[in-house]
């Protein structure tokens, strides 16, 4: 049964490409925090990430005729914001890196610094300076193994999903990620071991 | 405790860390690793800290838009929906 007060995205979509913009409007609302999320961590700063999100949405909106029915709008609208970003990415050389190099982990491949740092009491506490390190740390990611880990870890998808909307082979998802967790594991555990000033 | 940089185990074991946090390591696999981390409190740290990370990341995504970037989105919208306005 239909339910008018929650619609699902696959009812909104088509309530969208009949002509109906607040249809459209509820899919921008539900879906807008992902998609600036995403941005802002592919692009490192809010006014790229507020450029981008507007240019998702109306490039989304434009090409609602071709969205194939039996697609998730949420699996849709993470591939055409991954796109932008990407191109944005390589058009400014945001990354000194090459967007198809693999991630060079150097001391991360074998973790060094493995003292237990989740039992320090000032690990329980996520504050403003930890926010920084972590962001600090996930800048300093390649963009092709910042995108996997921002989609699997930080968004929840899986990894069929990820691979699906990069583009990518599962054993391929599974590669990048991996070595992008190792690298913050390690770069998080240096934080720690310098009694968490600087990293 | 064991030279966990030399240990073949250890090393064999971190090659399939992200699996085994994901819950998609084959079962005996699990099992072997579980028996290794009994003895090796290092491979025991890097399990939690690895897991502490992702936890962390988590807490950084956004959840909502800031209200200026939310009125700039619908402007934009608005203006591509009726171009003539």
């Amino acid at each position: 049964m239909t339910d008018h007060t929650n619609p699902t995205d696959t009812e909104l979509v088509a309530r969208a490409r009949a002509g109906d913009n607040d249809a459209f409007g509820l899919l921008v609302e539900r879906h807008e925090a992902n998609v600036y999320g995403l941005c802002i961590k592919m692009l490192r700063n809010p006014e790229d990430a507020e450029d981008c999100l507007q240019e998702v949405f109306v490039k989304a909106y434009k090409a609602l005729p071709s969205f194939r029915e039996e697609a998730r709008f949420s699996t849709w609208i993470y591939r055409i914001a991954t796109n932008a970003c990407l191109m944005r990415i390589r058009k400014k050389k945001l990354d000194t890196v090459s967007l198809d190099q693999p991630l060079e982990l150097g001391e991360a491949e074998i973790p060094r610094d493995v003292a237990d740092w989740t039992t320090d009491p000032a690990s329980m506490v996520m504050n403003e300076e930890l926010g920084g390190v972590l962001t600090k740390h996930i800048n300093a990611l390649p963009a092709n193994n910042r995108i996997v880990f921002v989609l699997r870890d930080v968004h929840g998808l899986s990894t069929e999903e990820t691979g699906d909307i990069l583009g990518l082979s599962v054993p391929a998802v599974k590669s990048r990620l991996h070595r992008a967790r190792l690298f913050l594991r390690e770069r998080l555990a240096h934080y720690y071991a310098s009694g968490g000033a600087v990293a | 405790m064991h030279d966990h940089k030399e240990c073949k185990e250890c090393m064999q074991f971190l090659a399939l860390l992200s699996d085994y946090q994901d819950g998609e390591l084959d079962l005996a696999l699990v099992g072997k690793f579980e028996v290794h981390m009994g003895d090796c409190e290092r491979c025991q740290a890097v399990v939690k800290t690895l897991r502490q990370t992702i936890v962390y990341y988590r807490t950084t995504r956004c959840t909502a838009v800031p209200r200026d970037v939310h009125s700039g989105l619908i402007t934009a919208l608005r203006a591509c929906m009726d171009p003539e306005d």
